[in-house]
């Protein structure tokens, strides 16, 4: 091993010896040594520059025919199968890509779904049968502009080889070497020259290698890129493919350019080195290298290395293999150049912030064809990812749906209040929209909920939306609410009762014939239905009429609804209805006195809380007490036989009389019962 | 009015026509409903005055003492102006509805019923002939019957001295 180094390292010295030995020196050594060392090493030179003479003459030709056959090669058959081949292929995927966005427009899958894709999908299916010829137009558009560079060229070998004076490099015994033709044949050189003129002439094989290679490789790939075309365009389709299609566009449209923008540089290098001598010569006249090569002359080599490799990297770097290639101006640019022309004018006018927001609304609503639902947004994808997380078991998803749905919803409800408020929408298109679909739709939710809101809210509405609603209870709550902010509307008291009880309530009319039902059995058999039910009680606690036609069972549920005799919405619960029914307050702690102590702590009789009931009342509230249970009772007639009583001028009895009169007339249950009543206050 | 419910008028303090006419009418539920349902269908400017203590007021307060009538006949005149109100009464006996129901002679009921026409009923007035005019459009040509509380057998000529007229305060 060790004399494996020695031995290099003793070939390093004598080498360096020859090289760098002062030729003074030369005088001193034997005359034979030296004419036999020197012919030697300039025969060894002579022969190294023969071969890279030969390979540097086949590589410019090669390099010259590669250009001339570079332009239109993609004509060719096996393009053309290939092509069909792959679009053929691709053509089948285009069902495959229908159903996965009919799937995902049923699953609310934004990203895959039929308003994210059909755009691409449309536009895929007529690339993809057009890749072929559009990538050609392209190609051949490259072409126009390499044939201007290739003509003005003319012979890339001939002009290297004149402008590179290869005489001047290579000075031989044999006199001057003609051209490249000549360069080839064997002559003696003499040592210091004849080793820079290997190191130029490598340098230039290098080079015209690499361009060669650069040019010759450019053909398949340009073939592999056409052939390909079809799948890209397809994959362009799904979200996950967009990158293969930029790739596939990157690459065809460097391929495509880098030609062009090469043969420029080459064309620049041809150009400049056919002037170098007006150049150089002005600056460096004279001036020689070690060797004994014109500056000049090294100048020129130092110039075609620079155009061909560094016009290679920068051809290459410019169209594609930088981040900023020719695709990503190529493509930009219409959009640039759109946006530029454009945007003033569309700024100006306010298109701009109509479309975006129109985008934005479409972002996150969907898209709506005739007040129907064609395409999830953003806010459904939300509800669906809360709901499915909630089928999954993910503690909280299904609260989180269902408020995800009532925001969207109070969006909707927002812009539609807004909307009623202006007078640009009238209650009977609110109705059109409320009864276009299921209230499960948030814009038909929101419909109802502004109904309710304005007081148009009437039992058909009611009750559907309560049932459609059944697995939503925020939403249920919400809507309750909103009716409950109206006073529920329209609704017959009877209505909110069945609400409240969560069961059937007949309307009866004074002979007691049964007018009108009302079920929502479905809503108090269903947790969901309890925040809608607890709103409905709320709202009837201030319903004289309603609590009125309370009786116990129903009065109970109530109380238990709101969570039992001693919270604080019960509290205030029974003092209302205790206003009104001092019977029932009575009756219901008399059931159960330690369970409902709180409804009678101080224990007073029937009697007392009836004939406190009376003497506190309002004309109103005494006229709404209820006819059986109370002014058809003894106490009831003595209390108010009393508080008549107590009026001390004729003028205030007339007045209390008159009062209670006045308020019958209001529509109140069992109105000429409790009349005779009054009649007989004496 | 029948006899049996004048019992029932208010001795004190008068009501307003509804209230007083439904007094009268006791324990009646079904003559009592008939009449509040009647009533409220009524035009609202006559269920105005129909319903309005401030009714009562007047001809308590400011009839009674300027005409010297007693709780009696203001509680009459209240169901007067109540029958009118109600077009049950044409408003153009009204003169002789008060002299005869009162018991006043035609001039006081005159006077009374011009301070009613111009001060009381001016409000509805409009509804009130309209009414009127469709009810009693017959009697609107020929004077109307006489419609009093009196008995109309006390007119006639038979065993007169053997018949105590009730209704005659004045026998």
């Amino acid at each position: 091993m060790r004399n494996k180094y020695l031995t290099k390292f003793l070939g390093l010295v004598v080498f360096l010896a020859f090289l760098f030995f002062p030729l003074e020196s030369q005088a001193q050594v034997g005359w034979a040594l030296e004419k036999v060392s020197a012919t030697f090493f300039n025969g060894l030179i002579s022969w190294q520059l023969n071969v890279l003479g030969n390979i540097l003459a086949f590589v410019m030709y090669l390099f010259d025919w590669l250009l001339s056959v570079s332009v239109g090669f993609y004509d060719a058959p096996v393009v053309d199968a290939g092509w069909g081949i792959m679009r053929d292929f691709a053509n089948m995927f285009f069902i495959v890509a229908l159903i996965v966005m009919a799937f995902a427009t049923i699953f609310e899958v934004s990203k895959w779904d039929f308003r994210s894709m059909i755009g691409r999908f449309l536009v895929a299916a007529v690339l993809i049968n057009f890749s072929l010829a559009l990538s050609r137009m392209y190609l051949k558009f490259t072409d126009a502009l390499s044939q201007v560079f290739l003509t003005a060229i003319g012979s890339a070998a001939g002009q290297i080889g004149q402008g590179l004076n290869l005489p001047a490099v290579v000075p031989t015994d044999a006199g001057v070497l003609e051209g490249l033709g000549s360069f080839g044949s064997f002559a003696m050189v003499s040592g210091v020259s004849g080793i820079f003129a290997i190191i130029f002439t490598g340098g230039m094989v290098m080079a015209m290698v690499t361009a060669a290679a650069f040019v010759f490789v450019r053909i398949p790939i340009i073939w592999l890129i056409l052939v390909f075309a079809p799948l890209a365009i397809l994959l362009n389709i799904f979200p996950g493919g967009a990158k293969n299609f930029q790739n596939w566009l990157d690459k065809l449209i460097g391929w495509g350019a880098f030609l062009p923008i090469y043969l420029f540089f080459v064309y620049f290098g041809m150009y400049f080195l056919s002037r170098q001598g007006e150049a150089i010569t002005a600056i460096a006249s004279g001036v020689e290298i070690p060797g004994g090569i014109p500056f000049q002359v090294a100048f020129s080599y130092f110039l075609v290395w620079f155009f061909m490799m560094g016009g290679l990297k920068i051809a290459m770097n410019f169209s594609m293999f930088t981040g900023t290639g020719v695709s990503k101006v190529v493509g930009n640019a219409p959009r640039h150049l759109a946006g530029t022309a454009a945007r003033w004018g569309l700024k100006k006018s306010g298109v701009t912030g109509a479309w975006e927001a129109r985008k934005q609304q479409w972002k996150e609503e969907g898209v709506f064809l005739g007040g129907r639902k064609l395409l999830g947004g953003d806010q459904d994808v939300k509800r669906r990812e809360a709901w499915l997380a909630g089928k999954m078991g993910v503690r909280g998803q299904d609260l989180k749906y269902q408020q995800a749905f009532v925001d969207q919803a109070g969006k909707s409800y927002g812009d539609l209040d807004t909307r009623y408020r202006l007078g640009q929408l009238k209650e009977a298109e609110l109705k059109t929209m409320a009864a276009s679909g299921d209230a499960t739709n948030p814009q038909v939710y929101a419909a109802r909920k502004m109904l309710a809101k304005i007081g148009q809210l009437d039992d058909n509405i009611s009750k559907r939306t309560f049932s459609e609603l059944r697995n939503n209870a925020l939403a249920q709550e919400d809507f309750a609410k909103t009716a409950s902010s109206a006073k529920w509307s329209e609704l017959e008291t009877e209505n909110l009762r069945a609400i409240a009880q969560g069961g059937v309530v007949h309307k009866r009319d004074s002979a007691g014939n049964i007018t009108a039902t009302y079920d929502y059995t479905e809503m108090g058999g269903n947790a969901n239905s309890i925040g809608a039910r607890r709103e409905a009680v709320k709202s009837l606690k201030d319903n004289k009429k309603g609590v009125a036609a309370f009786d116990m069972p129903e009065f109970r549920e109530y109380i238990s609804l709101l969570g039992g005799p001693t919270t604080f919405e019960s509290r205030e619960f029974i003092k209302t209805v205790g206003n009104l029914r001092p019977d029932l307050i009575y009756d219901l702690w008399d059931s159960n006195r330690t369970a409902f102590k709180s409804l009678n702590s101080a224990n007073l009789s029937r009697t007392t809380m009836i004939t406190n009931a009376v003497d506190r009342a309002d004309p109103e509230t005494l006229v709404n007490m209820p006819h059986s249970s109370l002014w058809n009772t003894a106490d009831f007639q003595t209390a108010l036989n009393n508080k008549y009583q107590r009026r001390r001028t004729g003028g205030d009895k007339a007045r209390f009389k008159a009062g209670l009169i006045e308020e019958l007339a209001k529509g109140v249950p069992n109105a000429p019962d409790k009349t005779t009543i009054i009649n007989g206050l004496h | 009015m029948p006899e049996d419910q004048i019992d029932n008028l208010e001795s004190e303090y008068v009501l307003p026509p509804y209230a007083a006419s439904l007094s009268v009418l006791g324990n009646n539920v079904q003559a009592i409903e008939e009449y509040m349902t009647k009533s409220s269908r009524l035009p609202p400017s006559i269920q105005k005055i129909l319903h309005d203590f401030s009714t009562a007021e007047y001809i308590e307060e400011k009839l009674g003492p300027a005409f010297g009538l007693s709780a009696e006949q203001k509680s009459r005149l209240v169901l007067i102006v109540g029958s009118i109100l109600m077009a049950e009464t044409f408003i153009g006996n009204i003169v002789e509805e008060i002299s005869g129901g009162l018991g006043l002679d035609q001039n006081r009921a005159d006077q009374i019923s011009s301070a009613i026409i111009s001060e009381l009923l001016p409000p509805a007035m409009e509804d009130i002939k309209r009414m009127h005019k469709e009810k009693f459009v017959n009697v609107q040509q020929q004077p109307a019957p006489r419609k009093t509380f009196s008995n109309p057998g006390a007119n006639l000529d038979i065993n007169k001295t053997n018949v105590l007229d009730l209704r005659n305060r004045n026998q």
